[in-house]
């Protein structure tokens, strides 16, 4: 009869590989959101709170990019990934408010920007009758902000 | 339970510690970037006033505690500050702010309305500013004149 030896499952490799795993797909979404974000380069307000998504309600994020920088005209308005006309927003919004009376339109515009742009939106959010209406800012600049 | 036993005779017993540094390296990696990429974004909330509706945005009058104003300078990026229609000398949000929080000790109610009124061309961050201020010192109700008359 052979030797029995008895049987030991190694976990060392077991949590390697997992924590691997964990990483690369951790990687792998915050480039997607990263690449969303980082083209709008965000106001800086120190009072601004982070909150937790589910906090904010019924999200419908308007990007607001000045597009300037890449010598075209004026602004794009990008929801969803989608860069659209301010008319098209609107009536994304309209629809949005249809199914969810209580959105919560979230704008995230560049901080060069005039803000005559954020200002049309806020104007089609009255006239849609969407009231929350909430600005993403970063609670701290990473470079030097004189302000 | 009897780990000895698993032991063969003769040898000592001394743990691998190749995998053991594999597993901390990756450990101390995933802390490393997590922490690194937490992207860190606030929001201010506002609310619009509920009654409007088409078109309504403009017309409806709010009567506020306290009305600033932003408009642009000339060369296009810094911009003047008016409250209640006296413009601060230096221009500053901090300056701003203290006067807001003065307002504040002096008794002003917190939920009272703040306006702020902003000239088409100043910068976006400016009116953040404006309204970080307000928040800083304590008032929640903040308000935008979105009419288009500037």
């Amino acid at each position: 009869m052979p030797d029995e030896t008895p049987i030991r499952v190694n976990l060392a490799p077991v949590v390697d590989v997992t924590m691997s795993l964990l990483i690369f797909f951790l990687l792998s979404t915050r480039m997607v959101e990263r690449e969303s974000s980082t083209r709008i380069d965000l106001p800086v307000a120190r009072s601004a709170q982070e909150k937790d998504r589910q906090d904010l309600g019924n999200r419908f994020v308007v990007n607001v990019r000045d597009a300037r920088e890449d010598k075209k005209e004026g602004v794009e308005f990008i929801v969803e990934e989608r860069a659209m006309s301010l008319n098209e927003v609107l009536n994304r919004l309209t629809e949005e408010k249809r199914i969810q009376p209580d959105v919560n339109c979230i704008i995230r515009a560049d901080r060069t920007l005039p803000f005559e742009y954020v200002q049309q939106v806020m104007v089609g959010c009255g006239d849609i009758g969407v009231t929350k209406v909430t600005f993403s800012a970063v609670p701290r600049s990473s470079g030097a902000d004189g302000l | 339970m009897n780990f000895k036993r698993d032991i063969p005779p003769g040898r000592s017993y001394a743990p691998n510690l190749a995998p053991m540094v594999d597993v901390v390296m990756v450990i101390l990696v995933f802390f490393m970037l997590g922490a690194r990429l937490a992207v860190e974004e606030g929001s201010l909330p506002t609310e619009l006033p509920s009654q409007v509706g088409p078109g309504g945005g403009a017309s409806v009058t709010i009567i506020p505690t306290i009305h600033i104003a932003l408009l642009e300078t000339e060369d296009g990026h810094g911009c003047q500050i008016f409250i209640m229609d006296t413009q601060l000398p230096d221009g500053s949000f901090a300056t701003l702010r203290a006067i807001l929080k003065k307002k504040q000790d002096e008794g002003a109610n917190p939920d009272g309305r703040v306006l702020i009124e902003a000239s088409p061309n100043v910068e976006y961050q400016h009116v953040i500013s404006a309204m970080d201020a307000c928040v800083g010192a304590g008032f929640a109700n903040i308000q935008f004149s979105v009419g288009g008359d500037g």
